[in-house]
């Protein structure tokens, strides 16, 4: 009897840290600080698309399991997104200077955000004529999609370990 | 002159919610600093507030925009010197290795993706520029006999990304500067669009990290955290994670204490293999794959 007592406990402390726990957490408004991302039906790598995510769309966050968040849009779709690919303030997105000065009212120019952004780069090009962006737009280019992935771990016989989400 | 004090001004109390929480307080004497600059609409105190509190959080840190473009010069700047090999099949290969795994850390994503490419250099050599843009030397790739061991080089830049190593190639000083001239230029472009200064700032910043971070290399500490990342990588994957000291066998054969080559950028390899079989104590060892193999072979094997 004594021994079934000892094997739960093993079974419950194995639960506990072998998979990845989920934690609830008070509600709480982040932002999507990546270009786009994917809303994900499960934590992890190969999980079903929802809906797509674009930068600072603002999403709920409902609870985590290792390095990932439940979520919900202000469109009230639930899924999950990595922690990583949010943050708490909301991006003051760079703008380009052509883009604000485009504008004729003064809301405008005054929601141009000027950073390191394209029109930066291009003047840093100009005062650096022997550096080219060529090769870096070409590897911009390169994009590899999760199905893909999936083909390219089968095709090798690689496995992904199991509980790998962190 | 008073306009440039007042911008100094501006500098210094925007210095100090550098160091602390933004309170009302704070916000509150920055904008008062902002008016006698002479922004815009600081005479209104909820418009000044929103410059101000713009300002404070562009002092914070690089946003992951402003990192994919600083990426984007450095990877530039380091491509446009050592040339790139124009063979797509090794480069959509290295891609499709290096992106999977990135898809598989906890770092899955960056503003515009994670993208790899291939140095045209015998030297070794392999740097992850902010933002996820890899690039990966022939020399290096050639210390590698299989696709388990290529992609253990690759894990291993894709956990500098993670863990941010090549934006702390920005020396303390200047960030602190970068991101003052960010939080000033940002003021200011309420009234002008000029933008030299932060071209300047840009410039400096592409330096300190190809300077820092790819000539001299990253220290010991962070190449041993780096490594740890990686082979925690590799095994998600289901690749054997003692790829990585096979790589670093090839490079330690190399290596020479004189600080030439790689030797410059990188630590004694035979510390680093001792830290992942540490790491590494029970765990199996893996076998060669045929169909990696033979997959690794035609798109490797004429590099």
């Amino acid at each position: 009897m004594k021994s079934y007592g000892i094997l739960g406990l093993l079974i419950v402390i194995g639960i506990t840290f072998v998979t990845p726990s989920v934690h609830a957490r008070p509600k709480s408004p982040q932002y999507l600080n990546v270009q786009e991302a994917n809303l994900l039906s499960s934590p992890g790598f190969g999980a079903q698309t929802l809906a797509i995510l674009r930068a600072n769309d603002k999403l709920t966050v409902l609870s985590e399991r290792g390095s990932y968040l439940q979520v919900t849009t202000s469109g009230g779709k639930t899924g999950w997104v990595p922690a990583t690919s949010l943050q708490k303030r909301k991006l003051d997105l760079t703008m380009d200077a052509s883009r604000a000065t485009s504008g004729t009212g003064k809301q405008e120019l005054a929601a141009a955000v000027p950073g390191f952004n394209s029109d930066v780069e291009k003047k840093f090009m100009a005062k650096n004529p022997k550096v080219n962006m060529t090769a870096v737009d070409k590897m911009e280019k390169w994009k590899i999609t999760t199905k893909q992935s999936q083909l390219f771990l089968k095709q090798g016989g690689l496995t992904i370990k199991t509980g790998s989400v962190k | 002159m008073i306009r440039h004090a007042a911008f100094s001004s501006l500098a210094v109390a925007l210095s100090i919610l550098l160091t602390g929480c933004v309170s009302d307080q704070l916000i509150s004497a920055a904008g008062s600093v902002a008016s006698a600059a002479g922004v815009p609409g600081a005479e209104h105190v909820g418009a000044g507030t929103k410059v101000i509190q713009a300002g404070a959080k562009a002092l914070e840190d690089f946003t992951p925009d402003q990192k994919h473009y600083i990426g984007r010069s450095i990877a530039a700047t380091i491509t446009s010197d050592s040339g790139v090999v124009n063979n797509n099949t090794a480069n959509m290969y290295i891609n499709l290795i290096g992106q999977t795994l990135a898809a598989l850390s906890d770092k899955p994503q960056t503003w515009s993706g994670y993208h790899f490419i291939i140095l045209d250099t015998d030297e070794i050599n392999g740097f992850a520029a902010p933002g996820g843009f890899i690039m990966i030397s022939r020399g290096l790739l050639k210390c590698c006999k299989s696709e388990d061991e290529v992609a253990a080089v690759l894990a291993h830049e894709v956990a500098h990304v993670q863990l941010d190593h090549g934006m702390s190639a920005i020396s303390k000083g200047r960030k602190r500067e970068v991101l003052k001239v960010l939080a000033i230029e940002l003021i200011k472009a309420q009234a002008s669009q000029d933008i030299g200064a932060l071209t300047g700032a840009f410039g400096d910043t592409i330096a300190d990290v190809i300077n820092n971070g790819f000539k001299n290399g990253y220290s010991r500490e962070f190449e041993a955290t780096t490594d740890l990342v990686a082979v925690d990588l590799l095994q998600r994957a289901g690749y054997d994670p003692y790829a990585l000291t096979r790589v670093l066998d090839v490079m330690n054969a190399r290596y020479t204490p004189d600080k030439k080559g790689f030797a410059k950028t990188h630590p004694d390899p035979s510390e680093r293999i001792t830290n992942i079989n540490k790491s590494l104590a029970s765990t199996p060892k893996g076998s060669i794959h045929a169909q990696r193999q033979a997959r690794y072979t035609r798109a490797l094997g004429n590099l």
